[in-house]
């Protein structure tokens, strides 16, 4: 029977529950008596004139009225709802009752509900994350793109500083090479000093090439060609490299009387030259051919060797970047010339094959379309004309002076855009040709200034820099035609006459 | 000499580790399984400060906040210190603790407290920064980086609460 305070208040408890533990403690939280089974509730059996210590907690409950304490596990695995009642003299009854069920019920919905919320809190951070990387990877493209253009931008402007030396160094040597008819030893030298100078314009031309493919939507120029022409020019740059090793070179065109065609010469120079190169560089002894043909609107070309071959494994590995072949290395060059090679081809969107015997030689074939075609106007050496020259490198004036004079040329010269300006006022000029890279006013500022000065004549632009957007500035900023450095003086000769006709 | 008891409680919102905290300091155990706690669970240990004295620790581990209750913060009444925890791979956890941290002391006035940023041990997931540890530790928090797990940090937490607590009650 329990006492009449406790009984009165479990009475108005809403959640009364059965069995409850009822203690009543001195003030100095001792058992007095006891009512109720501990063990039920987890506890050991209360000692009259002993304190629980598993209750030491509650000392202070129900120090200020009737107090209660929900969902307590006193450290016995089992949860109970605590009430004091106060009563005289520092007594107090407490009654635990077992939560044990409703902590059960609780936990099984709570852990649901913040499993859900930990899943959710996760799945949130993981999108954040995604959110996170994807912009990261977007700044890193950006930064790659901008270290792209950078790296373009140097390669241009170091390509410009290779070219106009060069132009020097092959235009004297080749002057040297046909002044010099009467002394062979000395022509010969010359000769070397211009391959020398055509080995470092092709290593130029592939990295800048290369640079040019990676960066920007590369176009195709489509030039008039003279097939034989350029035969003998690739022998002009190959024959005495082959024959310094021993090798037997020859080029061939069938039919020899093809008419101009149409084709990206540069690029197909290049093509031949990376091609024809690497023959005379693995090729011991032996030959190295080039046949040219022009079929059905295609140019064909094979260069043949009697070098070392190709083993059938490494084929595709050769048109790789900075990929070279065991014994490739003492050979000397980037790793870049075919690999070039062959995006060139797909950029004029032609096809490169290989036949080879390891042992025996290679034979690459490329069949190269014709771009856009343009009508091949016939040539007219005997045109000539009043020509200024902005141009501040002293030994590409003297060049030019030498070639174009000789071609009947009339030749005034600027150091740079500003006194081509002012030269073209005072005088009658049929052409201009204007370096892009000069002190004081480069070439572009200066073609603006003389077009929005009434200037209608043709303007030619020289440059180091051989990227496409060079190209297309200077065609927009008033230029009718380009002409990469290297100057090729036939090359630069032929443009004039053609701008000349059109007058 | 008996030991001086004092009543501790340990808050934070639900999952950061406060019950796996207790385990780690009063058993020495721990378990990978998340369980949640209802109510309240009473700990004992008695720890010896450094001037010698008992400390008899009644850790009042309270359920942390959930989306069925607030904390139920008259557990909190008579408590002499906090334990104070949040999630080092959940950073809202911290302004959680912080908000408990305010109500606690606008109801019961400053208590002395320990602040344990849990789960050092999920390097990969760790999302609390440092600028937000140094500025827990600028306003004058006394930051630890726990792991409930490994064990790391745990006990020297609770000896400082302990020493800031114990020679009141001497």
């Amino acid at each position: 029977m329990l006492p009449s305070p406790v009984s009165d208040y479990l009475d108005r408890l809403e959640d009364g529950r059965a069995q409850p533990l009822v203690l009543l403690l001195d003030a100095r939280d001792r058992v007095i008596e006891s009512w109720g089974d501990a063990g039920a509730l987890g506890l050991p059996p209360p000692q009259p004139g002993h304190a629980i210590d598993a209750l030491e907690f509650i000392a202070d409950l129900g120090a200020s009225g009737n107090e209660r304490l929900d969902c307590v596990d006193p450290g016995t695995g089992h949860a109970v709802d605590i009430h004091a009642l106060p009563q005289a003299e520092g007594h107090r009854y407490v009654i635990l009752l077992s939560a044990e069920r409703e902590r059960q019920l609780r936990a099984q919905v709570q852990q649901q509900a913040n499993e859900t919320r930990l899943l959710y809190q996760r799945q949130q951070k993981l999108v954040d994350r995604l959110v996170e990387t994807r912009s990261e990877l977007e700044l890193r493209r950006r930064e790659s793109e901008d270290a792209l253009r950078v790296k373009g931008e140097f390669l241009a402007s170091v390509s410009h500083e290779f070219r106009t030396p060069l132009t020097s160094v092959i235009g004297y040597a080749d002057w040297l090479t046909s002044a010099m008819s009467d002394n062979e030893p000395a022509r010969r030298q010359a000769r070397a000093i211009a391959r020398a100078g055509q080995h470092m314009v092709t290593l130029v031309d592939n990295i800048l090439e290369e640079a040019k493919l990676e960066n920007t939507e590369a176009t195709v120029n489509a030039d008039r060609v003279e097939l034989l022409q350029l035969a003998e020019d690739l022998s002009a740059i190959m024959a005495p490299l082959a024959a310094d090793k021993g090798v037997a070179f020859a080029a061939f065109l069938e039919p020899q009387d093809v008419p101009p065609v149409v084709l990206d010469e540069m690029r197909v120079r290049q093509i031949l030259i990376n091609l024809l190169g690497n023959a005379v560089k693995f090729t011991e002894d032996g030959f190295v051919q080039l046949t040219l043909s022009w079929v059905n609107g295609q140019l064909h070309a094979e260069v043949a060797d009697s070098g070392p071959g190709i083993a059938e494994g490494d084929r595709q590995k050769i048109f790789s970047a900075f990929k070279r072949l065991e014994g490739a290395h003492r050979r000397g060059g980037a790793g870049l010339g075919l690999h070039i090679t062959l995006r060139l081809v797909k950029l004029l969107g032609g096809s490169i094959g290989l036949d080879s015997t390891p042992g025996e030689g290679s034979r690459f074939h490329v069949r190269l379309p014709a771009p856009e075609a343009k009508e091949a106007a016939p040539d007219n050496p005997g045109s000539s004309g009043r020509l200024l020259i902005a141009e501040d490198d002293p030994d590409v004036i003297q060049l030019m002076d030498l070639f174009l004079s000789r071609a009947g040329f009339t030749l005034e010269f600027a150091n740079d855009g500003r006194e081509a300006i002012a030269r073209l006022r005072e005088g009658q000029h049929d052409l201009i040709i204007l370096d892009l890279n000069m002190p004081v006013l480069g070439g572009i500022g200066a073609i603006e200034a003389i077009r929005e000065a009434g200037y209608t004549g043709p303007a030619v632009a020289v440059t180091g820099a051989t990227l496409d957007e060079e190209r297309m500035r200077a065609i927009d900023a008033g230029f009718d035609a380009f002409v990469a450095k290297p100057v090729r003086m036939p090359e630069l000769i032929a443009t004039l006459r053609d701008l000349l006709k059109m007058q | 000499m008996d030991a001086i008891t004092r009543k501790v409680c340990i808050v934070g919102d639900f999952a950061v580790g406060k019950t796996s905290t207790i385990a780690r300091f009063v058993h020495n155990v721990f378990s990978e399984k998340y369980l949640t706690t209802v109510g309240v669970k009473i700990d004992t240990r008695t720890l010896s400060l450094a001037d010698g004295t008992d400390l008899k620790l009644v850790i009042w581990d309270i359920a942390g906040t959930d989306r069925f209750s607030a904390v139920e913060f008259s557990y909190l009444r008579g408590a002499t210190g906090y334990l104070v925890v949040a999630d080092g791979t959940r950073p809202h956890t911290v302004d959680v603790a912080r908000r408990l941290i305010g109500e606690a002391g606008e109801r019961y006035g400053e208590v002395p407290r320990v602040f344990l940023v849990n789960k050092a041990d999920l390097e990969d997931d760790w999302d609390v920064s440092d600028e937000t540890l140094a500025g827990l530790s600028g306003s004058g928090e006394q930051v630890f980086v726990t792991s409930a797990k490994t064990g790391a940090n745990v006990d020297e937490a609770i000896r400082a609460l302990a020493e800031m607590i114990g020679p009141q009650a001497a």
